[in-house]
């Protein structure tokens, strides 16, 4: 037997290994095929889908547990929150709500929602109607998580499209932008604040994104197939 | 109440289960489904398994047709699969209307 075919009937038998229980049928019938296929190349691509299969159906079990499910509602949360925070600032003050805009700048870097003022002032309505929609579409994509649904990758998507538009938008706006350049400036540059965070913010969604997938890919059509 | 939904409707779906509703009765093995595809494993047993999932997809094993080799799998669409692949080919040949210098072609 060549290596070439030792390495696919490795690699089958490693698939079938970590093919999840449920699904065990499946890989059994995958790795019994290779034997059918002549040529070695061809039964190692064969063998490396399978195994991939696997590791794609494992990993989907994990990201589909319900507890693994709860934990990921956690950067959901924290994604509405982003979204809806600034809006909220803004809104609480046209309305004077002094002792909610306190509380709020607080949670702020520099603890204090004075400096915020000239950048709340030139907050236009739809970007602050947009946060709003942005964080409504991404918490329907934490109920639909809860659910197993697909369709939460679509609707987290959507959130954050919509977030990044806007954000897009009320940056083409120059007094706006020299506000909040005054607004987010430092004199000291601290790396968790003003590196650490601000990555970590961008890669969240991404993160969110690929374990949404995982965790709801396939499941419905388990979820009937069980019922 | 067990309502079989479709699964989404993805280009390689549509080519699976054309072959397989090709001829319905034949029971077809994963490789074989994979060459008249042309779709890799890793991607053509996902879709296997949610077809069967969804109850579109019979799936049995078959005895070896030697000693010594391993016993097979073996698949064919059930009648709701038959009916989906026929609803998905009909989907697929609905006339496309192209508008070229004027004239609109079906």
């Amino acid at each position: 037997m060549s290596f070439v075919r030792e390495v696919s009937r490795a690699l089958v038998s490693h698939g079938r290994a970590v093919m999840p229980e449920s699904r065990r049928f499946w890989a059994a019938g995958m790795a019994n095929e290779l034997d059918r296929i002549e040529e070695d190349g061809a039964a190692l691509r064969w063998a490396l889908g399978g195994v991939m299969t696997a590791y794609l159906e494992r990993v989907s079990e994990f990201f589909g547990s319900a507890p693994v499910r709860g934990l990921l509602l956690l950067p959901l949360l924290f994604e509405v929150m982003q979204s809806v925070f600034a809006q909220t600032m803004t809104l609480a003050w046209r309305l004077g709500a002094t002792p909610m805009l306190g509380v709020m700048g607080e949670q702020t870097p520099g603890g204090d929602y004075h400096r915020f003022i000239p950048l709340l002032e030139l907050v236009p309505d739809w970007y602050v109607w947009a946060g709003f929609v942005a964080g409504g579409l991404v918490l329907a994509a934490g109920v639909q998580l809860i659910r197993r649904r697909p369709s939460a990758v679509v609707l987290f998507i959507a959130g954050v499209a919509v977030e990044l538009v806007a954000e897009a938008l009320v940056h083409r706006n120059a007094a706006f932008n020299e506000a909040a350049r005054q607004v987010f400036h430092f004199r000291d540059v601290q790396t968790t604040r003003d590196l650490l965070i601000p990555i970590a913010t961008q890669m969240i969604p991404v993160f969110i994104a690929g374990s949404l997938w995982l965790a709801t890919r396939g499941t419905r059509a388990r979820a009937e197939a069980a019922s | 109440m067990f309502m079989a939904r479709k699964p989404r409707s993805s280009k390689q779906t549509n080519q699976l289960l054309a072959v397989l509703a090709s001829d319905r009765e034949r029971w077809r093995h994963g490789y074989d489904l994979s060459q008249e595809t042309g779709l890799k494993s890793g991607t053509l047993y996902p879709l296997l398994m949610r077809l069967s999932d969804l109850g579109f997809l019979e799936a049995r094993w078959t005895e070896p047709e030697r000693e010594g080799r391993p016993a097979r799998h073996e698949y064919r669409l059930t009648e709701a699969g038959a009916a989906l692949a026929r609803e998905q080919a009909a989907t697929a040949m609905e006339p496309t209307f192209v508008k070229a210098k004027g004239v609109v072609l079906a």
